[in-house]
This record gives structure tokens, C-alpha cells and sequence, in this order.
């Protein structure tokens, strides 16, 4: 169950093609690489901070869209993205470069949901089904659908501890540090949110079958026929 | 826990998870394994879990908008304009309608501060009246009731609102003649942004209406004001010749 994005240990343009997965850089190179990066966005070197951004828009607009909600990621991931910019001077590199993007991604994402809660949910929903999920409505995107629909219904805490771990594939010691919680508590909110997510599903018609290991082709055509009924 | 694991009682989806990702003990874990043989309703929850994490490791991350980054070079290019500057040359006009706008946002704060706690004091519900500081010339006669002070707070509150607002009109005067001679997609994006910032001024006051005798709410409606005021400076500034042509 332990899920690892290799997204989010890629080099460079990385969050632009995350095909390039096979290119993974070792620790110390990325270390080294982030350090350049940091170093000449402080120096305002012309082009820097674009290349910082694109190699974490993704990672930051996901969360944004996850944590806030889809109708608020664009506004929240430029308040991320701006604070990122502004705090760097004071990065001081005792965690990771992606860590504490993480941190500031998400602290802006939960102090703009504590400003402004979402809308009714149906009302974000449908939004959501256009904004998030692409590509043909086969059964495969009807789950997606659903699952993002999931995760809007979790408690902000489970919601973000579920989000980091199981979708951006952070450990729990970097969940703790981008949380400033202990790291029993992590594991104890991902615990509670993947079985309160798996009782939403169910309760929105997802069985077993649609999710079980293996389901693959098998979920797609079953949600499929529901989708015609 | 052992009572958990025993054969007549299922193992539950929270204690599955931890299984999963070994966060328990050998010992709860061969429990748990036991269990999971024996018991085909807790192989199937099993299966549930382990596909539920192949399904959201599936949904990846979206695109964002390709908006976003001239959003923020945006902001930042007028951040690093201003550091350049040293100081933000406000037009004279401007800083005169918002120095007003504060000064009185300030007073209302002050006043309706400090007479919402007289009245919350003295048990009474007359703040809550719902015509509300921003439907200003009824207020007399509704929510606030005869309070004189909290009549006055509320044609100050009026008044900071009305400086904000001429404000802002004056500086949308300016962008419309200039944003003429822009391309449509920049035009678009300031066009977007200026509706959502609307929509929050919108928002804010409806809050303040609800509840005049609030000063945070006030002080919301003057914040959601600021933003307003703050972007569409930035830009009509950024509109100069030399910001343009850091954007491009």
C-alpha cells in the first residue's frame, strides 16, 4: 500500500514530462541541482524562477486543487507560488527544496479553504469533473470522478495526509515536516482517511470490483454500464 | 487487538491499512494475516484497500491553466518594479481617496468595536438588524435600531466603502483606455482576475451585511477593497512602456 511517485524524486523538467521517470537523479545530484537552482532564483537570474515553476507546478497545482479545491487552485497556486519566491531568500536548506514547497503549498491551500469554504458540493463537483479529470468519459474517468468526489468529502486532515501520502507519494517523516506534526499522527490520519474514503465510495456505488487490485479493464466496463443505465 | 483479529469478528478497514504499510507489530500482523486467510470477507477488504491506492496513485496530477505562470511573473515582475523603485509612486488622487478610506475604515473599526461589546454587554440584539453598514442609508431606521453611535459607525463604514470604490473606478477608468491597445489574452487574464476579485468584494459584503456590528467583517469588505485596488494599480502601471516590456 506504501505508494512512491517516482514524480516527485525526478530531475529538472521532470513535473513537465513526467515520462522522463527513468531519469532520476541521485540524491546528492539533486541536492546539488536544487542548490543552483535556489541559488540563482535568489540572484534573480534571468529565467530562474520559470524553470522553479516548472519544475513544481504540477506537484503544487495538484495539491492546490486537492486540498482548497478545484475552483480555488489557480488563485491558490499563485499565492504558493509567490510566497515561494518571496520566502526563498530565507530557505536555509535544512529539508528538502521539495519539502518545503510542499509545506508552503499546502499552508496556503488550508489557510485559503479556512478563509473561504468551499461551495455546496454539487456545485463544486461539477466543476471538479471538468477541471481535474480528462480525457473521455469511459469508466475508467467515471472512477477518477469519483475518487477526486471522495476525497472532497474527507475532513481537511484526512484529506491532506491521504492526498500527500497516497497520491504525491511523500513518506510519512517528510508528511510530518511539511505538517509540523508528529509522525504517529500522519500515519494515523492516512489510516482513518483511506478506510473513511473507502465507506464515501461505497456509499457512492464504488464496489470492490471497480476498485480491487486487478480490476483494470473489469471496473472500466462495469462503471461503464452503470454510466448507460 | 487480539479480540479484533479473532475468527469471528472481521478486521476493520483502519487496522487493514496499517497491516498494509507495516505499521503494526510481528504480532498484530500475524494476527491479521490469520484472519485474512481464513475469512474471505476480509480478503476481499484486503483487495478493496490495496485497489483503492492503485486507483489514487492512478489519478496523477492535473495541468494547471497555462495562465498560472503569467499570473505570477506578473505579480512578481511589479514586486521587483517597486524593489527597483525603492518606493510605490502612488498617483496623489489615489493615495488621498485611500488615505480617507483608511482613516474612516479605521474609525468604524474603533466605534463599532467598541459599541458591539457595549451592546453584546447589555444582552441586546440590535447589531444583528440585517439591512446592515453597507445598505447605508436605511440603516437608521433598521438594523441598528436608535443607537446614535452605531448609526454614525455605519455612515462612516459607508463612507470608507464609497472612497474604496471611487477609487477603484477611477483606476478601472484608467485600465480601460489602456488595456485598448493590449493583446486579448492579456486582456482576458486581467479581465478574469478582476472578476474574481469582484466576486470576493461581492462575498465580503454580504458577510458585513449580516452582521454590521462586526469589525472583522468590516475589515474583510476593506481587505477584498485593497486587493481590488492593489492589482488594478499594478496593472496600470505595468501598462508603462518599460514593465511591458519585462512581461514580454
Amino acid at each position: 500500500m506504501a505508494v512512491k511517485d517516482p514524480d516527485t524524486r525526478m530531475f529538472a523538467t521532470a513535473d513537465q514530462n513526467p515520462g522522463m521517470g527513468s531519469m532520476t537523479l541521485a540524491a546528492e545530484d539533486r541536492r546539488n541541482d536544487e542548490a543552483a537552482l535556489v541559488d540563482a532564483v535568489r540572484r534573480n537570474a534571468p529565467g530562474s524562477r520559470e524553470a522553479l515553476y516548472h519544475r513544481f507546478k504540477r506537484r503544487v497545482f495538484a495539491l492546490a486543487a486537492r486540498i482548497a479545491g478545484p475552483n480555488e487552485a489557480e488563485e491558490v497556486a499563485q499565492e504558493a507560488f509567490i510566497r515561494i519566491f518571496r520566502g526563498l531568500a530565507r530557505f536555509r536548506g535544512d529539508s528538502a527544496l521539495s519539502t518545503w514547497i510542499y509545506r508552503l503549498a499546502v499552508n496556503a491551500a488550508l489557510s485559503h479553504r479556512a478563509r473561504r469554504p468551499p461551495p455546496s458540493e454539487s456545485l463544486e463537483a461539477r466543476v471538479t469533473e471538468v477541471s481535474l479529470v480528462e480525457g473521455p468519459d469511459d469508466g475508467d474517468a467515471a472512477l477518477r470522478r469519483r475518487l477526486e468526489r471522495g476525497l472532497r468529502a474527507l475532513p481537511t486532515g484526512y484529506r491532506t495526509a491521504i492526498v500527500l501520502h497516497d497520491i504525491e507519494g511523500l513518506e510519512h517523516e517528510e508528511i510530518a515536516a511539511v505538517l509540523g506534526c508528529h509522525v504517529g499522527t500522519s500515519k494515523s490520519q492516512l489510516h482513518k482517511a483511506r478506510a473513511k474514503l473507502r465507506e464515501i465510495l461505497a456509499e457512492d456505488g464504488i464496489t470492490a470490483a471497480d476498485v480491487g487490485a486487478g480490476a483494470g479493464p473489469r471496473r472500466a466496463a462495469a462503471i461503464g454500464a452503470r454510466q448507460e443505465k | 487487538m487480539t479480540s479484533q483479529m479473532s475468527s469471528t469478528r472481521h478486521v476493520t478497514a483502519e487496522r487493514v491499512s496499517e497491516w498494509l504499510d507495516g505499521d503494526i507489530s510481528e504480532r498484530e500482523a500475524a494476527a491479521v494475516r490469520a484472519h485474512v486467510a481464513a475469512c474471505p470477507t476480509c480478503a476481499d477488504l484486503v483487495n478493496e484497500l490495496r485497489g483503492q491506492g492503485d486507483s489514487l496513485r492512478e489519478l496523477g496530477r492535473p495541468e494547471p491553466p497555462p495562465t498560472l505562470w503569467a499570473a505570477i511573473e506578473g505579480v512578481m515582475d511589479a514586486e521587483d518594479a517597486r524593489a527597483e523603485r525603492g518606493r510605490w509612486s502612488w498617483p496623489s488622487w489615489l493615495a488621498g481617496a485611500l488615505g480617507g478610506a483608511v482613516t474612516a475604515a479605521i474609525a468604524v473599526w474603533l466605534v463599532v468595536g467598541g459599541r458591539t461589546a457595549t451592546v453584546g454587554l447589555a444582552g441586546g440584539a440590535a447589531v444583528g438588524g440585517g439591512e446592515g453598514a453597507l445598505g447605508a442609508q436605511t440603516a437608521g431606521a433598521t438594523g441598528t435600531g436608535s443607537d446614535p453611535l452605531l448609526v454614525e459607525a455605519e455612515r462612516e463604514l459607508e463612507r470608507a466603502a464609497a472612497s474604496y470604490a471611487k477609487a477603484a473606478g477611477r483606476l478601472r477608468a484608467i485600465l480601460d483606455r489602456e488595456q485598448a491597445r493590449w493583446d486579448p489574452a492579456r486582456r482576458a487574464r486581467v479581465a478574469e482576475r478582476l472578476a474574481r476579485l469582484d466576486d470576493a468584494i461581492v462575498h465580503s459584503r454580504g458577510v458585513a451585511e449580516r452582521d454590521p456590528g462586526d469589525g472583522a467583517s468590516a475589515e474583510m469588505l476593506f481587505s477584498a477593497y485593497r486587493r481590488q485596488i492593489d492589482f488594478l494599480a499594478e496593472v496600470v502601471h505595468r501598462g508603462s512602456p518599460g514593465i511591458e516590456e519585462g512581461l514580454r
